[in-house]
């Protein structure tokens, strides 16, 4: 049985019905990842030892009559900023290198009750500061779809954990983008949920006001499953609501998207964006027409020109504060010094890597004395202006339909010293976020270089379950992604 | 206003991040091209807009006010560099008198 090749809700069924054990499906993505890790890099830890013991427990519930939950069995890979008891959480970088947590982030928690089994925490740039997975302290990763391009970032080890068929979902965290354009440049499906849908108690923070989990899979099916299984409230997380979660494998399985609205923002199709790209926009635009909907053009004129500056204020600024508790004292890696402000400065000085450093160092810069109502009281107020501006377009579309990165995903080492430009990589993704909106990023295709085209979508607030509709009709369209193999790898 | 090595080396100490000498006029660059984009946001009309508004209608819920037990007191202390009984170990502040408890 090619295990690489299956969803999770089948992998799920034949270890429920007893056609396979969870064991030997995992033994499976143990095998792939050993096989395929040398050249991706994707995975920081693998979990092995717990991994086939959390399979054989799944086992011994189907065989005593048990329900082992509706990911029973199956092999997922979580983010390494995702706190798991006893087992190394680095965040990517050296500061954490040895941290194992005495917790268990609540997503960690959720897949375990429903019966999933972690095989890996995957790599990511160092505490998700990032867009090419470049920035890590254990190397960088590759994308399997060629793996000389970057697989995107911050999450770039869960998607390449995705698109090489270690797992069949995979979580990664989005602050700006960090998993849809991985998403997008590992030719997989990604959603960013709405900010305060999946509890982020044991994620370790990077901008509290941005960060949101989500789930990265090669089906609609599988991302509505894996978001069934994690949002739901945690009195543990004070953002994550008490709302009422829909079904989105119902949102999956009968998409109603007769009707719908969809926006196709003007701005994101006049500026810098591959041809390739904009075609996938027009072929989704006529996809959904052709199943109901409309298609009607909106303006951003203000997340487009002013979301990339915004955002690269407020997300330093919280940055630099939340990493301010890595200094060597309570967890992870010390420099010895004489005193305590030089064993501080030593520590954080080795520990932290070059780009973390950049936006410390920006971020204490905007909330300094003389700087801080200039900068971050100013970005603070357009990114209530940019709320507004989504607020005004989601009352002529129900949905809007845009891209997710201006390129295809570029090649190692081609923007690493260049970091604005890496930064425009997000200009896309990151109005969503501060808008704490639910954006998807939704496969459309390989080109005849074999590198994936996607597109994104965004709804209102507490409107993801839309998401997962539109996503299901174009999926249909144009098939699930495939898992990369052959030449590629 | 000018961004000069005063700046960067400014918020590197409130950073508590010590520059190598051969990287404070690459990171002068960048903070040069970063601040040069934050000046578009001068252009947004931000007048009347409250900056402390939340994104969320739902009021923020508050804990019980009550002590709350803590049991993994012992394993977060194993993760500490240096420890000596449930304290975690650090040398003084001003340099003498050997280790200081925090």
């Amino acid at each position: 049985m090619r295990y690489e090749l299956m969803d999770a809700s089948s992998i799920a069924s034949a270890v429920t019905r007893g056609e396979v054990s969870a064991v030997e499906a995992v033994s499976a993505s143990l095998d792939r990842i050993g096989r395929l890790e040398p050249r991706l890099n994707a995975l920081i830890t693998v979990m092995e030892e717990r991994a086939l013991e959390r399979a054989a427990y799944v086992d011994g519930q189907v065989a005593s009559g048990c329900d082992p939950g509706p990911l029973a069995g199956v092999p997922v890979v979580v983010k390494d900023n995702m706190c798991t008891r006893g087992v190394r959480t680095t965040c990517g970088s050296r500061i954490l290198g040895d941290w194992k947590p005495p917790y268990d982030a609540a997503v960690v928690e959720l897949f375990e009750k429903a019966g999933a089994v972690i095989v890996g925490k995957s790599n990511m740039d160092e505490f998700a500061m990032g867009s090419s997975t470049e920035h890590s302290y254990f190397g960088p990763a590759s994308n399997p779809r060629d793996i000389s391009r970057v697989p995107g970032g911050s999450s770039g080890g869960s998607a390449a954990s995705a698109a090489a068929g270690y797992v069949p979902i995979a979580l990664g965290s989005d602050t700006g983008g960090s998993i849809r354009q991985p998403a997008a440049f590992c030719g997989v499906h990604g959603l960013k949920p709405t900010y305060g849908m999946v509890s982020r108690w044991g994620l370790v923070a990077f901008a509290s006001s941005l960060d949101q989990i989500g789930p990265f899979g090669r089906s609609v099916g599988d991302i509505a499953l894996a978001m069934d299984v994690i949002s739901s409230h945690d009195p543990r997380d004070s953002t994550c609501s008490r709302r009422e979660r829909p079904s989105f494998r119902d949102g999956a399985s009968s998409p109603a998207v007769k009707g719908m609205r969809i926006g196709i923002v003007r701005e994101f199709l006049e500026g810098p964006l591959d041809p390739s790209l904009k075609r996938s926009i027009e072929g989704t635009a006529s996809v959904l027409v052709s199943s109901g909907c409309a298609i009607v053009e909106v303006s951003l004129e203000e997340s487009a020109s002013f979301g990339l500056p915004c955002y690269y204020i407020i997300a330093p600024a919280e940055a630099s504060s939340n990493l301010a508790r890595f200094d060597g004292v309570r967890y992870g890696f010390r420099e010895e010094a004489p005193d305590l402000v030089s064993q501080f400065t030593r520590t954080r000085s080795s520990g932290f890597g070059e780009e973390v450093k950049r936006r410390i160092l920006t971020g204490t810069f905007v909330l300094s004395s003389g700087y801080y109502d200039a900068y971050y009281l100013t970005a603070l107020k357009v990114r209530k202006r940019i709320c507004e501006e989504f607020d005004r377009a989601f009352r002529s579309v129900d949905v809007i339909l845009m891209p997710v990165a201006p390129s295809l995903p570029f090649r190692k080492g081609d923007l690493l010293d260049d970091p604005i430009s890496m930064y425009m990589s997000d200009v896309f993704t990151l109005p969503v976020n501060l808008a704490g909106l639910p954006g998807m990023t939704v496969f459309t295709g390989l080109e005849p270089s074999g590198l994936p085209t996607s597109v994104q979508l965004v709804a209102p607030r507490w409107q993801d379950r839309r998401l997962i509709e539109c996503a299901a009709v174009i999926e249909e369209r144009f098939g699930c992604p495939p898992v990369a193999e052959g030449g590629a790898l | 206003m000018k961004i000069d090595r005063k700046i960067v080396e400014r918020a590197a100490t409130l950073s508590r991040i010590e520059m190598e000498p051969e990287n404070v006029e690459p990171m002068v660059r960048f903070f040069r091209d970063i601040i040069g984009h934050f000046k578009v946001l001068e252009k947004c009309d931000t007048t009347g807009v409250d900056p402390f508004s939340s994104l969320e209608d739902e009021p923020c819920p508050l804990r019980g006010d009550g002590p709350v037990r803590w049991d993994i007191g012992d394993e977060a202390l194993d993760a500490a560099p240096h420890k000596e009984g449930r304290f975690f170990q650090v040398p003084a502040i001003g340099g003498e008198g050997g280790p200081d408890e925090v």
